[in-house]
């Protein structure tokens, strides 16, 4: 009973953090790009427009529903929320600050506390892909839904290998599944980017593959297919699937801050909550300014093009890169 | 070197990032319009000759004058009058009047909803932009 009632007040303050987050990041993404193109950006609502998606929120309640009349409506409603409970999921078992210590065990900041969270962080990740392939299936024959959804698939398929088969060094390396003990692990020695960085930079490319952002957004790639797999959605479903992408670029940057970049640890840690607080989300908005900075930035790959980068070149690198972290953990290697 | 061009464009958009924006904030602070903007038309009746250059000149033929005879015989400009929701703003009718009786001013702002709004009369036409005058004359 204890656990359940913990549980909902978690999932509550979570769903309120990551709505707010959500919320001020489709600001923050339009002022940072709109000053990296020379422009002003939202300035209006509020003090330099940060009231600006307040305003878009209410706007979009109010839009007309409409939905195609050759849309399978069942489908049609189901796709947006299965993609956005597939990608809230994901976030229960991130830890949004390091652990503390209570009279009754470690008090852990995640809504569910699991020990192999990167397993169930992959499984409803991969999840999220079906809410996109459904809105371009349910969309009733309409043609730049169709192939957003086709691309989506073909993509989720090519990168999450590339993302799991880089996780597995730090994995290997640290004998665990779970987000904590990753982070531990990476306390007794340097972190593991010093030791891994070929599997960080095919995570890194796979990160914004998977999240679908610019340069691999062909999803939804608007110079070409309109936006992709939610051109006939409006209002309020329409913004659920920004929502969710939103939410995946957070995940997977604590993702990368956990397993390559130490999580809370740094400099001047020594294991005090709150510079492991402010370590935690300083790597992780950095990250986060990373996919802004990347949309500002780069023009989209072609479609043969992300095929390639996938299984010609990340692939087989990421697979030998697994060889030889297992050669040197069986041989020990001084490097851990 | 690997990612190169990766860094070099990532290091562009950063340093644009600081740059100051080239936005203008216009209807909060008004634009300087160039010295020679040609917009809505300053008229002095004195200056003028009544000659029809300008009339006849007009591309869209916006330009509306009338002329009658007085009393004492001699011609006298009754009205003078701009349709300027027609006009094209191209300044023929400035460069062709040989008295410089009509010229163009810096006032852009008079957009309306009421097509009425934008039909200039002689006393209108001659009240335009008076601060200006002397920078545009």
């Amino acid at each position: 009973m204890y656990v359940v009632i913990w549980g909902i007040v978690k999932f509550i303050v979570l769903l309120i953090l990551i709505s707010l987050y959500v919320l001020f990041m489709t600001w923050f993404d339009r002022k940072v790009i709109a000053r990296m193109q020379n422009r002003i950006g939202p300035k209006l609502i509020g003090f330099h427009g940060l009231w600006q998606p307040i305003a878009d929120t209410i706007k979009s309640f109010w839009k007309e529903d409409v939905i195609p009349m050759g849309a399978y409506r069942v489908m049609f409603w189901l796709a947006p929320v299965i993609f956005i409970t597939a990608v809230f999921a994901t976030a229960f078992v991130i830890p949004f600050a390091p652990p503390i210590k209570t009279s009754h065990g470690l008090f852990h900041f995640s809504v569910v506390h699991v020990d192999v969270a990167v397993l169930f962080v992959f499984a409803f990740l991969g999840l999220t892909s079906f809410g996109v392939l459904y809105a371009g299936i349910a969309s009733g024959g309409s043609k730049y839904p169709y192939i957003g959804a086709q691309r989506e698939g073909a993509q989720m398929i090519s990168y999450e290998i590339v993302l799991a088969l880089s996780l597995l060094n730090p994995i290997l390396m640290s004998h665990s599944l779970s987000f904590e003990k990753i982070v531990e692990a990476q306390t007794h020695h340097l972190w593991f980017v010093f030791y891994q960085p070929v599997a960080f930079i095919t995570y890194l490319i796979a990160m914004f593959a998977v999240a679908a952002k610019v340069p691999f957004d062909l999803p939804e790639a608007e110079s070409e297919i309109c936006c992709g797999y939610f051109v006939e959605y409006s209002g309020m479903k329409m913004g659920l699937f920004p929502f969710g992408q939103y939410i995946a670029v957070l995940v997977l940057s604590a993702i990368m801050v956990i397993m390559f970049l130490g999580g809370w640890t740094g400099p001047f840690w020594k294991g005090c909550f709150f510079v492991g607080l402010i370590w935690y989300w300083i790597k992780i908005a950095f990250f986060i300014f990373l996919f802004t900075w990347a949309w500002a930035t780069f023009p989209r790959y072609r479609y043969d093009q992300l095929m390639d980068i996938s299984w010609k070149i990340l692939l087989p690198i990421a697979v030998l890169n697994i060889f030889w972290t297992g050669f040197a953990l069986a041989i020990g290697l001084p490097i851990i | 070197m690997l990612f190169n061009d990766f860094r070099k464009g990532l290091s562009v958009t950063f340093k644009y990032l600081f740059k100051k924006p080239v936005t203008e904030n216009y209807p909060y602070e008004k634009i300087k319009m160039p010295q020679r903007a040609r917009w809505l038309h300053h008229f002095n009746p004195k200056k003028c000759i009544m000659c029809k250059l300008c009339e006849n000149i007009c591309p869209p033929k916006c330009i509306y004058m009338t002329v009658v005879k007085n009393e004492e015989g001699k011609r006298e400009l009754k009205g003078y009058d701009i349709r300027i929701d027609r006009c094209i703003f191209c300044g023929l009718c400035t460069e062709v009047c040989p008295t410089k009786a009509i010229t163009m001013t810096d006032v852009h702002e008079f957009a309306d909803k009421d097509r009425k709004n934008f039909h200039f009369n002689m006393e209108q036409l001659s009240k335009v932009g008076q601060e200006e005058e002397k920078k545009v004359g």
